[in-house]
Protein backbone atom coordinates (compact mmCIF):
# COMPACT_ATOMS: atom_id res chain seq x y z
CA UNK A 1 0.00 0.00 0.00
CA UNK A 2 2.82 2.37 0.42
CA UNK A 3 4.18 2.29 -3.05
CA UNK A 4 0.40 3.52 -4.33
CA UNK A 5 1.31 6.53 -2.06
CA UNK A 6 4.48 6.84 -3.31
CA UNK A 7 3.62 6.76 -7.01
CA UNK A 8 0.09 9.05 -6.98
CA UNK A 9 2.02 11.73 -9.09
CA UNK A 10 3.74 8.63 -11.46
CA UNK A 11 0.28 6.95 -12.12
CA UNK A 12 -1.68 10.18 -14.04
CA UNK A 13 1.78 10.57 -16.35
CA UNK A 14 1.68 7.13 -16.74
CA UNK A 15 -1.74 7.20 -18.45
CA UNK A 16 -0.82 10.20 -19.94
CA UNK A 17 2.20 8.85 -21.71
CA UNK A 18 0.28 5.57 -23.14
CA UNK A 19 -2.54 7.68 -24.52
CA UNK A 20 0.11 9.79 -26.30
CA UNK A 21 1.31 6.54 -27.65
CA UNK A 22 -2.04 5.03 -28.44
CA UNK A 23 -3.33 8.01 -30.02
CA UNK A 24 0.06 8.61 -32.00
CA UNK A 25 -0.09 4.84 -33.27
CA UNK A 26 -3.84 4.34 -34.03
CA UNK A 27 -3.59 8.21 -35.08
CA UNK A 28 -1.38 7.13 -38.55
CA UNK A 29 -3.57 4.39 -38.98
CA UNK A 30 -7.06 5.25 -38.70
CA UNK A 31 -9.35 7.10 -41.49
CA UNK A 32 -11.15 9.64 -39.47
CA UNK A 33 -14.72 8.60 -39.51
CA UNK A 34 -16.32 11.24 -37.99
CA UNK A 35 -15.64 13.57 -40.99
CA UNK A 36 -17.93 11.80 -43.35
CA UNK A 37 -20.87 13.42 -42.32
CA UNK A 38 -21.21 16.35 -39.95
CA UNK A 39 -23.32 19.35 -40.03
CA UNK A 40 -23.23 22.10 -37.74
CA UNK A 41 -26.66 24.16 -36.35
CA UNK A 42 -26.46 27.39 -34.47
CA UNK A 43 -28.52 28.13 -32.01
CA UNK A 44 -28.84 31.33 -29.64
CA UNK A 45 -29.81 30.37 -26.36
CA UNK A 46 -30.83 33.98 -25.86
CA UNK A 47 -33.46 33.96 -28.72
CA UNK A 48 -35.21 31.09 -26.13
CA UNK A 49 -38.17 32.67 -24.92
CA UNK A 50 -41.00 32.07 -22.40
CA UNK A 51 -44.17 30.86 -23.81
CA UNK A 52 -47.68 28.88 -23.27
CA UNK A 53 -47.23 25.45 -22.91
CA UNK A 54 -50.04 25.04 -25.83
CA UNK A 55 -47.61 27.19 -28.83
CA UNK A 56 -45.73 23.52 -28.34
CA UNK A 57 -47.93 21.04 -26.71
CA UNK A 58 -51.55 20.27 -27.10
CA UNK A 59 -51.96 18.02 -24.42
CA UNK A 60 -50.82 16.30 -21.32
CA UNK A 61 -51.33 13.09 -19.24
CA UNK A 62 -50.41 12.44 -15.95
CA UNK A 63 -49.16 8.43 -15.14
CA UNK A 64 -48.25 7.19 -11.14
CA UNK A 65 -45.86 4.11 -11.53
CA UNK A 66 -47.30 2.09 -8.58
CA UNK A 67 -44.49 -0.28 -7.50
CA UNK A 68 -44.77 -3.03 -5.60
CA UNK A 69 -44.33 -2.90 -1.85
CA UNK A 70 -42.27 -5.79 -1.34
CA UNK A 71 -39.60 -4.63 -4.37
CA UNK A 72 -39.63 -0.69 -4.17
CA UNK A 73 -38.97 1.29 -6.67
CA UNK A 74 -36.09 3.60 -4.76
CA UNK A 75 -33.94 5.88 -7.40
CA UNK A 76 -35.82 5.50 -11.30
CA UNK A 77 -33.73 6.47 -13.77
CA UNK A 78 -33.33 5.39 -17.19
CA UNK A 79 -37.07 5.17 -18.33
CA UNK A 80 -37.77 3.30 -21.85
CA UNK A 81 -41.30 2.83 -23.18
CA UNK A 82 -41.86 0.52 -25.33
CA UNK A 83 -45.03 -1.33 -26.73
CA UNK A 84 -47.76 -1.55 -23.80
CA UNK A 85 -45.06 -1.17 -20.80
CA UNK A 86 -42.47 1.37 -19.47
CA UNK A 87 -38.90 -0.07 -18.17
CA UNK A 88 -37.40 1.71 -15.16
CA UNK A 89 -33.74 1.26 -14.13
CA UNK A 90 -33.41 1.93 -10.21
CA UNK A 91 -29.71 3.76 -9.91
CA UNK A 92 -30.41 2.57 -6.47
CA UNK A 93 -31.07 -1.22 -6.65
CA UNK A 94 -29.93 -1.84 -10.06
CA UNK A 95 -33.30 -3.70 -10.81
CA UNK A 96 -34.84 -2.84 -14.17
CA UNK A 97 -39.00 -2.46 -12.96
CA UNK A 98 -40.97 -3.60 -15.87
CA UNK A 99 -44.97 -1.38 -15.59
CA UNK A 100 -47.47 -1.17 -17.98
CA UNK A 101 -48.71 1.99 -19.56
CA UNK A 102 -51.40 2.44 -17.29
CA UNK A 103 -48.74 2.43 -14.44
CA UNK A 104 -49.78 -0.97 -12.95
CA UNK A 105 -46.77 -3.09 -11.71
CA UNK A 106 -46.10 -5.95 -13.84
CA UNK A 107 -42.58 -7.77 -13.04
CA UNK A 108 -39.44 -6.71 -11.61
CA UNK A 109 -36.13 -8.25 -13.05
CA UNK A 110 -33.51 -8.01 -10.07
CA UNK A 111 -29.76 -7.73 -9.86
CA UNK A 112 -29.43 -10.57 -7.90
CA UNK A 113 -25.42 -11.87 -8.42
CA UNK A 114 -22.71 -12.50 -10.25
CA UNK A 115 -23.38 -16.22 -11.40
CA UNK A 116 -24.77 -17.38 -14.72
CA UNK A 117 -27.92 -15.76 -15.41
CA UNK A 118 -28.08 -13.36 -13.30
CA UNK A 119 -26.11 -9.37 -13.12
CA UNK A 120 -24.87 -7.39 -10.25
CA UNK A 121 -24.87 -3.60 -11.97
CA UNK A 122 -26.93 -2.75 -14.31
CA UNK A 123 -24.55 -0.10 -16.79
CA UNK A 124 -26.71 0.23 -19.38
CA UNK A 125 -30.24 -1.14 -20.83
CA UNK A 126 -32.43 -1.79 -24.47
CA UNK A 127 -35.26 -2.82 -25.59
CA UNK A 128 -35.55 -4.42 -28.78
CA UNK A 129 -38.98 -6.00 -29.69
CA UNK A 130 -40.24 -8.40 -27.08
CA UNK A 131 -36.26 -8.86 -25.58
CA UNK A 132 -34.66 -6.64 -22.51
CA UNK A 133 -31.11 -6.41 -23.24
CA UNK A 134 -28.79 -5.48 -19.62
CA UNK A 135 -25.45 -4.64 -19.80
CA UNK A 136 -23.07 -5.33 -16.80
CA UNK A 137 -19.85 -3.82 -17.12
CA UNK A 138 -18.39 -5.07 -14.51
CA UNK A 139 -18.93 -9.18 -14.99
CA UNK A 140 -18.34 -7.93 -18.99
CA UNK A 141 -22.04 -9.26 -20.55
CA UNK A 142 -24.70 -8.65 -21.86
CA UNK A 143 -27.46 -10.50 -20.57
CA UNK A 144 -31.28 -11.11 -21.79
CA UNK A 145 -34.51 -11.56 -20.42
CA UNK A 146 -38.26 -11.69 -22.36
CA UNK A 147 -40.83 -9.01 -21.25
CA UNK A 148 -41.99 -11.34 -18.51
CA UNK A 149 -38.43 -10.95 -16.95
CA UNK A 150 -37.27 -14.95 -17.48
CA UNK A 151 -33.85 -14.78 -18.33
CA UNK A 152 -33.32 -16.16 -22.04
CA UNK A 153 -29.34 -15.56 -22.64
CA UNK A 154 -26.15 -13.78 -21.80
CA UNK A 155 -23.09 -13.30 -24.10
CA UNK A 156 -19.62 -11.74 -23.06
CA UNK A 157 -18.02 -8.74 -24.59
CA UNK A 158 -14.23 -7.80 -24.60
CA UNK A 159 -14.82 -4.11 -23.70
CA UNK A 160 -15.77 -1.95 -20.69
CA UNK A 161 -18.32 -0.16 -22.88
CA UNK A 162 -20.81 2.19 -20.71
CA UNK A 163 -23.92 1.48 -23.29
CA UNK A 164 -24.84 -0.73 -26.39
CA UNK A 165 -26.89 -0.74 -28.70
CA UNK A 166 -27.80 -4.42 -30.44
CA UNK A 167 -28.54 -5.22 -33.91
CA UNK A 168 -28.71 -8.90 -35.47
CA UNK A 169 -24.51 -9.44 -34.81
CA UNK A 170 -23.67 -6.34 -34.31
CA UNK A 171 -23.10 -4.15 -31.52
CA UNK A 172 -22.70 -0.35 -30.96
CA UNK A 173 -20.71 0.21 -27.91
CA UNK A 174 -20.38 3.62 -26.19
CA UNK A 175 -16.95 3.77 -24.24
CA UNK A 176 -17.90 6.74 -22.21
CA UNK A 177 -14.34 7.87 -22.27
CA UNK A 178 -13.11 4.23 -20.59
CA UNK A 179 -9.83 3.11 -21.38
CA UNK A 180 -9.80 -0.03 -23.49
CA UNK A 181 -7.93 -1.34 -26.16
CA UNK A 182 -9.51 1.60 -28.49
CA UNK A 183 -9.25 5.44 -27.98
CA UNK A 184 -13.16 5.83 -29.16
CA UNK A 185 -16.13 6.56 -27.92
CA UNK A 186 -18.54 4.44 -30.03
CA UNK A 187 -17.36 1.08 -31.34
CA UNK A 188 -19.07 -0.55 -33.76
CA UNK A 189 -18.39 -4.48 -33.55
CA UNK A 190 -19.75 -8.08 -35.33
CA UNK A 191 -18.77 -10.78 -33.27
CA UNK A 192 -15.50 -10.01 -32.26
CA UNK A 193 -14.54 -7.79 -35.42
CA UNK A 194 -14.52 -4.23 -34.82
CA UNK A 195 -15.93 -2.80 -37.92
CA UNK A 196 -15.42 1.13 -37.18
CA UNK A 197 -14.70 3.21 -34.48
CA UNK A 198 -16.02 7.33 -34.30
CA UNK A 199 -15.45 10.41 -32.23
CA UNK A 200 -12.06 9.62 -31.14
CA UNK A 201 -11.30 10.32 -27.35
CA UNK A 202 -10.38 13.70 -26.01
CA UNK A 203 -7.03 13.23 -23.43
CA UNK A 204 -8.60 15.59 -22.00
CA UNK A 205 -11.55 14.35 -20.92
CA UNK A 206 -10.66 10.77 -19.94
CA UNK A 207 -11.16 11.26 -16.28
CA UNK A 208 -14.60 12.09 -16.96
CA UNK A 209 -17.60 9.24 -17.01
CA UNK A 210 -21.17 9.89 -17.46
CA UNK A 211 -24.06 7.56 -16.71
CA UNK A 212 -26.32 8.47 -19.26
CA UNK A 213 -29.98 9.18 -18.36
CA UNK A 214 -31.55 7.79 -22.23
CA UNK A 215 -28.09 6.68 -23.96
CA UNK A 216 -28.74 5.13 -27.18
CA UNK A 217 -32.11 6.41 -28.26
CA UNK A 218 -33.62 4.76 -31.18
CA UNK A 219 -36.72 6.52 -33.65
CA UNK A 220 -39.84 4.94 -35.46
CA UNK A 221 -37.86 5.12 -38.66
CA UNK A 222 -34.85 2.57 -37.19
CA UNK A 223 -32.54 5.89 -36.88
CA UNK A 224 -30.86 5.46 -33.63
CA UNK A 225 -29.13 8.41 -31.55
CA UNK A 226 -25.98 9.38 -28.90
CA UNK A 227 -25.29 12.47 -27.41
CA UNK A 228 -21.75 13.12 -26.64
CA UNK A 229 -21.32 14.52 -22.92
CA UNK A 230 -19.35 17.32 -22.53
CA UNK A 231 -20.00 18.42 -26.32
CA UNK A 232 -22.87 19.78 -27.92
CA UNK A 233 -22.81 16.96 -30.45
CA UNK A 234 -25.31 14.23 -31.55
CA UNK A 235 -24.59 11.06 -32.84
CA UNK A 236 -26.86 10.17 -35.87
CA UNK A 237 -26.45 5.52 -36.61
CA UNK A 238 -28.56 3.92 -39.46
CA UNK A 239 -30.55 0.72 -38.50
CA UNK A 240 -27.23 -0.92 -39.12
CA UNK A 241 -25.18 0.65 -36.84
CA UNK A 242 -23.29 2.77 -39.22
CA UNK A 243 -22.46 5.94 -38.42
CA UNK A 244 -25.22 8.79 -40.47
CA UNK A 245 -23.76 11.74 -39.63
CA UNK A 246 -23.05 14.11 -37.35
CA UNK A 247 -24.94 16.70 -35.81
CA UNK A 248 -22.67 19.62 -33.91
CA UNK A 249 -24.96 22.38 -32.44
CA UNK A 250 -22.73 25.44 -31.82
CA UNK A 251 -24.18 27.34 -28.82
CA UNK A 252 -21.43 30.07 -29.04
CA UNK A 253 -19.56 30.93 -26.14
CA UNK A 254 -22.33 29.62 -23.93
CA UNK A 255 -21.21 25.97 -24.22
CA UNK A 256 -18.73 24.34 -22.34
CA UNK A 257 -15.51 23.84 -24.10
CA UNK A 258 -11.69 22.11 -23.71
CA UNK A 259 -10.37 25.26 -23.08
CA UNK A 260 -13.09 26.23 -20.12
CA UNK A 261 -12.34 22.54 -18.71
CA UNK A 262 -8.44 22.70 -18.71
CA UNK A 263 -8.78 26.62 -17.28
CA UNK A 264 -10.54 25.16 -14.20
CA UNK A 265 -8.27 21.96 -14.67
CA UNK A 266 -11.29 19.50 -13.84
CA UNK A 267 -14.69 19.33 -14.19
CA UNK A 268 -14.42 18.41 -11.09
CA UNK A 269 -13.25 21.73 -8.97
CA UNK A 270 -15.55 23.95 -7.31
CA UNK A 271 -14.18 26.98 -9.46
CA UNK A 272 -15.31 24.94 -12.53
CA UNK A 273 -18.80 24.84 -10.78
CA UNK A 274 -19.45 28.28 -9.91
CA UNK A 275 -18.12 29.66 -13.13
CA UNK A 276 -20.66 27.19 -14.89
CA UNK A 277 -23.40 28.67 -12.95
CA UNK A 278 -22.39 32.65 -12.73
CA UNK A 279 -21.79 32.47 -16.23
CA UNK A 280 -24.62 30.47 -17.11
CA UNK A 281 -22.90 27.95 -19.59
CA UNK A 282 -23.74 24.72 -20.95
CA UNK A 283 -22.10 21.63 -20.26
CA UNK A 284 -23.40 19.25 -23.04
CA UNK A 285 -26.87 18.27 -24.18
CA UNK A 286 -29.83 17.02 -21.98
CA UNK A 287 -31.97 15.51 -24.15
CA UNK A 288 -32.28 14.85 -28.27
CA UNK A 289 -35.16 12.87 -28.79
CA UNK A 290 -36.89 11.88 -32.36
CA UNK A 291 -40.87 12.65 -31.84
CA UNK A 292 -42.80 12.10 -34.69
CA UNK A 293 -42.10 14.45 -37.40
CA UNK A 294 -39.88 16.35 -35.26
CA UNK A 295 -36.29 16.62 -33.29
CA UNK A 296 -36.63 17.14 -29.37
CA UNK A 297 -33.53 19.18 -28.42
CA UNK A 298 -33.03 20.49 -24.87
CA UNK A 299 -30.27 21.86 -23.11
CA UNK A 300 -29.79 22.91 -19.43
CA UNK A 301 -28.25 26.28 -19.04
CA UNK A 302 -26.46 26.59 -15.57
CA UNK A 303 -27.51 29.57 -13.44
CA UNK A 304 -31.01 30.17 -16.38
CA UNK A 305 -33.05 27.04 -17.07
CA UNK A 306 -33.95 24.57 -19.44
CA UNK A 307 -34.13 25.56 -22.92
CA UNK A 308 -37.00 23.38 -24.88
CA UNK A 309 -36.11 23.30 -28.38
CA UNK A 310 -38.10 22.18 -31.67
CA UNK A 311 -36.47 21.19 -35.18
CA UNK A 312 -38.40 19.76 -38.00
CA UNK A 313 -37.47 16.65 -39.77
CA UNK A 314 -34.57 18.73 -41.53
CA UNK A 315 -32.91 20.05 -38.49
CA UNK A 316 -34.49 23.53 -39.23
CA UNK A 317 -35.11 25.33 -35.93
CA UNK A 318 -38.73 25.79 -35.68
CA UNK A 319 -39.18 26.67 -32.20
CA UNK A 320 -37.04 27.81 -29.04
CA UNK A 321 -38.28 28.41 -25.75
CA UNK A 322 -37.40 28.64 -22.18
CA UNK A 323 -39.68 27.61 -19.80
CA UNK A 324 -43.67 28.38 -20.34
CA UNK A 325 -46.52 29.38 -18.48
CA UNK A 326 -48.96 25.95 -18.35
CA UNK A 327 -52.28 27.20 -20.11
CA UNK A 328 -53.51 23.60 -20.85
CA UNK A 329 -54.68 22.30 -17.35
CA UNK A 330 -52.25 24.72 -15.29
CA UNK A 331 -50.45 22.80 -12.87
CA UNK A 332 -47.15 23.32 -11.99
CA UNK A 333 -44.56 21.18 -13.62
CA UNK A 334 -41.01 20.85 -11.88
CA UNK A 335 -37.73 19.38 -13.77
CA UNK A 336 -36.28 18.71 -16.65
CA UNK A 337 -37.39 16.65 -19.87
CA UNK A 338 -36.25 13.04 -18.80
CA UNK A 339 -37.70 10.65 -21.51
CA UNK A 340 -39.93 9.85 -24.38
CA UNK A 341 -42.98 8.18 -26.14
CA UNK A 342 -43.79 8.03 -30.01
CA UNK A 343 -44.52 11.94 -30.08
CA UNK A 344 -44.41 12.64 -26.11
CA UNK A 345 -41.94 14.14 -24.05
CA UNK A 346 -41.34 12.78 -20.66
CA UNK A 347 -40.43 14.64 -17.07
CA UNK A 348 -40.64 12.10 -14.25
CA UNK A 349 -41.68 13.99 -10.66
CA UNK A 350 -41.86 13.03 -7.35
CA UNK A 351 -45.48 12.11 -6.58
CA UNK A 352 -44.90 13.76 -3.01
CA UNK A 353 -43.81 17.24 -4.85
CA UNK A 354 -46.48 16.47 -7.18
CA UNK A 355 -49.10 16.03 -4.24
CA UNK A 356 -48.89 19.44 -2.65
CA UNK A 357 -47.78 21.39 -5.78
CA UNK A 358 -51.29 20.05 -6.53
CA UNK A 359 -52.63 21.11 -3.34
CA UNK A 360 -51.08 24.58 -3.93
CA UNK A 361 -52.54 25.50 -7.09
CA UNK A 362 -56.23 24.03 -6.55
CA UNK A 363 -57.31 23.15 -3.52
CA UNK A 364 -59.42 26.69 -2.90
CA UNK A 365 -60.91 26.42 -6.52
CA UNK A 366 -64.64 24.70 -7.49
CA UNK A 367 -63.40 22.01 -10.12
CA UNK A 368 -65.33 19.85 -12.45
CA UNK A 369 -63.11 16.42 -12.85
CA UNK A 370 -63.95 15.17 -16.10
CA UNK A 371 -62.56 11.58 -17.22
CA UNK A 372 -58.50 11.44 -17.51
CA UNK A 373 -57.99 14.96 -17.25
CA UNK A 374 -55.36 15.99 -14.55
CA UNK A 375 -58.09 16.51 -11.60
CA UNK A 376 -59.68 13.17 -12.20
CA UNK A 377 -55.96 11.53 -12.21
CA UNK A 378 -55.40 13.54 -8.60
CA UNK A 379 -58.79 12.08 -7.43
CA UNK A 380 -58.05 8.32 -8.22
CA UNK A 381 -54.52 8.50 -6.67
CA UNK A 382 -54.20 11.07 -3.88
CA UNK A 383 -53.45 8.62 -0.97
CA UNK A 384 -50.83 6.87 -3.62
CA UNK A 385 -48.98 10.37 -4.31
CA UNK A 386 -48.40 11.00 -0.20
CA UNK A 387 -46.35 7.32 -0.47
CA UNK A 388 -43.04 9.19 -1.95
CA UNK A 389 -43.55 7.44 -5.79
CA UNK A 390 -43.16 8.43 -9.27
CA UNK A 391 -45.51 10.26 -11.24
CA UNK A 392 -44.59 10.37 -15.22
CA UNK A 393 -46.16 13.83 -16.77
CA UNK A 394 -46.35 13.12 -20.83
CA UNK A 395 -46.69 16.38 -23.00
CA UNK A 396 -47.85 15.01 -26.29
CA UNK A 397 -45.97 17.48 -29.27
CA UNK A 398 -48.28 19.69 -31.63
CA UNK A 399 -48.56 17.96 -35.06
CA UNK A 400 -48.49 21.48 -36.36
CA UNK A 401 -45.60 23.17 -35.56
CA UNK A 402 -43.84 25.64 -37.89
CA UNK A 403 -46.63 25.68 -40.36
CA UNK A 404 -46.67 29.61 -39.82
CA UNK A 405 -43.09 29.98 -40.40
CA UNK B 1 9.52 11.97 -35.31
CA UNK B 2 5.70 10.68 -34.58
CA UNK B 3 6.95 6.75 -34.66
CA UNK B 4 10.56 7.80 -32.12
CA UNK B 5 8.34 9.55 -29.59
CA UNK B 6 5.77 6.85 -29.83
CA UNK B 7 8.18 4.20 -29.01
CA UNK B 8 9.50 6.48 -26.36
CA UNK B 9 6.43 7.25 -24.46
CA UNK B 10 5.10 3.41 -24.59
CA UNK B 11 9.05 2.05 -23.25
CA UNK B 12 8.47 4.73 -20.46
CA UNK B 13 4.66 3.93 -19.70
CA UNK B 14 5.83 0.04 -19.78
CA UNK B 15 8.46 1.53 -16.91
CA UNK B 16 5.87 2.83 -14.64
CA UNK B 17 3.04 0.44 -15.36
CA UNK B 18 4.40 -2.92 -14.11
CA UNK B 19 4.44 -2.15 -10.77
CA UNK B 20 1.55 -0.11 -10.80
CA UNK B 21 -1.07 -2.50 -12.06
CA UNK B 22 0.11 -5.18 -9.99
CA UNK B 23 -0.72 -3.18 -6.84
CA UNK B 24 -4.28 -2.40 -8.02
CA UNK B 25 -4.17 -6.16 -9.49
CA UNK B 26 -5.91 -7.87 -6.42
CA UNK B 27 -8.36 -5.33 -5.16
CA UNK B 28 -11.87 -3.50 -5.72
CA UNK B 29 -11.66 -0.95 -8.49
CA UNK B 30 -14.31 1.86 -8.53
CA UNK B 31 -15.19 4.43 -11.26
CA UNK B 32 -16.99 7.65 -11.16
CA UNK B 33 -19.87 8.42 -13.61
CA UNK B 34 -21.96 11.47 -13.67
CA UNK B 35 -25.40 11.18 -13.26
CA UNK B 36 -28.40 14.07 -14.33
CA UNK B 37 -30.96 14.98 -11.84
CA UNK B 38 -34.51 15.37 -12.37
CA UNK B 39 -34.80 19.45 -11.50
CA UNK B 40 -30.96 19.75 -13.68
CA UNK B 41 -26.88 19.70 -12.90
CA UNK B 42 -25.66 16.29 -11.78
CA UNK B 43 -24.69 13.94 -9.23
CA UNK B 44 -21.93 11.21 -8.71
CA UNK B 45 -22.70 7.35 -8.31
CA UNK B 46 -19.78 4.83 -8.15
CA UNK B 47 -19.55 1.97 -10.90
CA UNK B 48 -17.50 -0.88 -9.61
CA UNK B 49 -14.66 -2.24 -12.29
CA UNK B 50 -13.02 1.24 -13.22
CA UNK B 51 -9.78 2.83 -13.15
CA UNK B 52 -9.78 4.30 -9.98
CA UNK B 53 -10.85 5.33 -6.30
CA UNK B 54 -14.38 6.26 -5.35
CA UNK B 55 -14.09 9.18 -3.67
CA UNK B 56 -16.95 11.97 -4.45
CA UNK B 57 -15.18 15.03 -3.98
CA UNK B 58 -18.98 16.62 -3.21
CA UNK B 59 -19.05 19.76 -5.77
CA UNK B 60 -21.57 18.61 -7.75
CA UNK B 61 -24.97 18.71 -6.79
CA UNK B 62 -28.71 18.71 -8.15
CA UNK B 63 -30.59 22.07 -9.26
CA UNK B 64 -34.41 22.68 -9.50
CA UNK B 65 -34.90 24.17 -12.57
CA UNK B 66 -37.26 26.66 -12.67
CA UNK B 67 -40.80 24.73 -13.34
CA UNK B 68 -43.79 25.11 -15.16
CA UNK B 69 -46.18 26.90 -14.43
Amino acid sequence: MAFIHECHFIYPMMRYLIWISIFTLFGCHKKNADNNASKKINISLRESREGLLSDVFDSIQYTLLDDDDSIPLVQPYKIIYSGNNIYVEDNFTSNVHIFRKDGNISKVIEAKGKGPGEYFQLDFFQIKTDTIFILDRSLRKILSFNIHGDFISEEKIANNASGFFKYKDRILFFMNNNIDKTPYNFILKEKENVLAAYSPFNPEFLEFHFGMKNGFTESNDGMIFHTLPLSSSVYFFNTDLSLNKIVNFDLGETAVDEIFISEHGSINSDSYMNDLNEKRMVQDISSFFKLGNYYFLSFYQYGKGIHYIILNKDLKLISQNITFENDIDGMKIRNIPWTFDDNKIVIKMNSIDFYYDYLEKFSDKDLSVRDGSLHDFFEKTKTKLQDDQTVLVSMTLRNDLGNNK
Amino acid sequence: MKKVFAVTSIFAATFFLMPHAETFAGEEVWQIERIQCDGGGEVYRCRFDGSSGCDFGGQKHCDEVSSIN
